[in-house]
């Protein structure tokens, strides 16, 4: 009973007050990670979310919420849906929504989105500049029509969007602040964002790719190396002379992100697009640093086609990653290449 | 001509509530209450020709009289209301700011009935009456600090002040 009457509370401030006022509510209420009730948008199993997506009737949202504990910081990921229309009345749930999570808490929202949607979006961007990362996804009739005039100095777009779509953003890019990479492949599009920090806002770091160039190279055998640490994704593509300034780039960055805790979680995939436009080879690898004696750490991650080899130092308190992994990644490249 | 006009009375259902009290409340209004419906059909007392008198009262264990006399008031107010569509209630936003003017007034009582009230309409399964007892409630917590919503509730704190700490600790992100 104690618990249907919570339904009909939302909002952090209210539930963590609940959740201290005796220990019989703080127990009604478990942990408060399944009880973040974003004002008027509820929290959905994720079958029903899947569901929601096929039938293309909803919106579905997830928020990235960075947590902190004794071990360091992590994230914590909301899949948040509502069923109304894209009007103007979701669009102020929305805003409400996005309020009450302090900026530093929200550093990635991934929306599931029809084509109306867009259209209004970018009203609701420009008020919310603090937002790292948007992805949009899985549109059921994909887009044309993204909005010129998107403010957001981070945008993602992922997933089943039409190839087409990369070349508009390629011709609007002027108008796409901060869009700093993108790759595409057969129905797979990414457009990277800046590396920033979402504790300190000044330490935004921006890993520079030629967007339009990386357009204009549509040979599709540029090896992508994506590096995922905690949610936040780095993705590059290079060729080979390339490949140590930009790995080295890349991971700084998402060292910058990291810097904080002493145990953190990094993804590396190697990502290899051939001719044919299929991703033969993707292999994902989470590997859990931890700190050592001699503050430092080498992780090997081995591929069907390719090895690399990792060294992180620990320098002033800041992991700073040595040459070491670009050149494995080169040699893994160069390797790769030979090998197809 | 002037033609006889049969006027039929409305169906008439006994209740009993835990104190012996029995109520009669017409068949239409109480179909409300889910649990009372189902024994309704279930006992195929719709099909019965029973004179009011002679009907055998549902009896309600755990509602006392002056609760279900209060359900009973209700449930005549909101006997219009259009049937509830559980799984188009289950998709609505929660609000708590749409509990009608009347129920508002209605429900505008001590805890101890609102409680009992709560109680009784999960017990009955009348969801609209649960629903606004518990938006009622929501709309008291609502606004208000953990040491505000203990006076409020009169409950105890039971938290020792490392506890306290603690969830303070691990709830530190939401206090910027």
């Amino acid at each position: 009973m104690l618990l249907h009457i919570f339904s009909f509370l939302s909002g952090n401030t209210i539930l963590i007050n609940l959740r201290s006022v005796c220990k019989h509510w703080k127990n009604t209420l478990g942990s408060t990670k399944n009880l973040i009730l974003v004002p008027q948008i509820r929290i959905p199993t994720y079958g029903f979310l899947i569901e929601q997506k096929r039938n293309g009737t909803a919106i579905t949202i997830e928020l990235t919420r960075l947590d902190y504990t004794e071990h360091g910081e992590y994230y914590n990921h909301f899949h948040l849906y509502s069923t109304h229309e894209f009007g103007p009345r979701f669009f102020v749930e929305l805003t409400k929504a996005l309020s009450v999570y302090s900026p530093r808490f929200l550093s990635m929202i991934k929306f599931h989105v029809t084509k109306s949607f867009l259209v209004n979006f970018a009203a609701v961007l420009e008020k919310f500049p603090v937002i790292q990362e948007i992805l949009f996804a899985s549109s059921p009739e994909p887009s044309h029509d993204f909005p010129k005039s998107l403010n957001s100095p981070r945008i993602t777009f992922d997933d089943d969007i039409d190839a087409t779509i990369l070349q508009r953003l390629a011709w609007n890019s002027a108008n796409l602040r901060g869009i700093s990479s993108a790759h595409t492949t057969e129905g797979f599009l990414a457009a990277k964002i800046n590396g920033r920090s979402s504790a300190n806002r000044n330490e935004i770091r921006t890993v520079q790719f030629d967007f339009d160039a990386l357009v204009q190279n549509r040979r599709y055998d540029i090896p992508t190396v994506r590096l995922t640490m905690a949610g936040f994704e780095m993705l590059g593509s290079f060729h080979n002379e390339y490949a140590v300034t930009s790995i080295v780039d890349l991971l700084d960055a998402a060292e910058r992100r990291g810097k904080t805790g002493i145990t953190f979680y990094w993804q590396i995939s190697i990502i290899e697009t051939p001719q044919e436009l299929k991703m033969i080879v993707e292999h994902r690898y989470a590997v859990q640093f931890k700190r050592r004696s001699l503050n430092w750490h080498t992780v090997t991650l081995k591929t069907k086609t390719c090895e690399i080899t990792a060294y992180f130092f620990e320098d002033l308190g800041r992991y700073v990653v040595l040459a070491g992994l670009a050149d494995s990644a080169k040699r893994a490249i160069d390797h790769s290449h030979h090998s197809r | 001509f002037l033609f006889p006009i049969k006027m039929t009375s409305p169906r008439m259902i006994k209740l009993t509530s835990n104190d012996d009290k029995t109520f009669e409340v017409e068949r239409d209004v109480i179909k409300q209450s889910v649990t009372v419906n189902t024994l309704i059909t279930d006992l195929n007392m719709d099909d019965e020709d029973v004179s009011v008198e002679n009907q055998m009262a549902i009896p309600l264990p755990n509602v006392d009289a002056a609760t279900l006399e209060m359900v009973i008031t209700w449930c005549k107010q909101h006997r219009e209301d259009p049937p509830r569509n559980e799984e188009e209630e289950e998709k609505k936003e929660k609000r708590t700011d749409d509990i009608p003017e009347w129920d508002k007034t209605f429900l505008d009582v001590e805890q101890s009935v609102l409680f009992a009230l709560i109680l009784a309409a999960n017990y009955m399964d009348i969801k609209g009456l649960l629903d606004n007892c518990c938006k009622t409630v929501a709309n008291m917590i609502k606004g208000k600090t953990p040491d505000e919503i203990r006076k409020h509730f009169n409950i105890k704190n039971d938290f020792t002040p490392e506890e306290e700490e603690q969830i303070r600790k691990e709830n530190a992100w939401c206090e910027d």
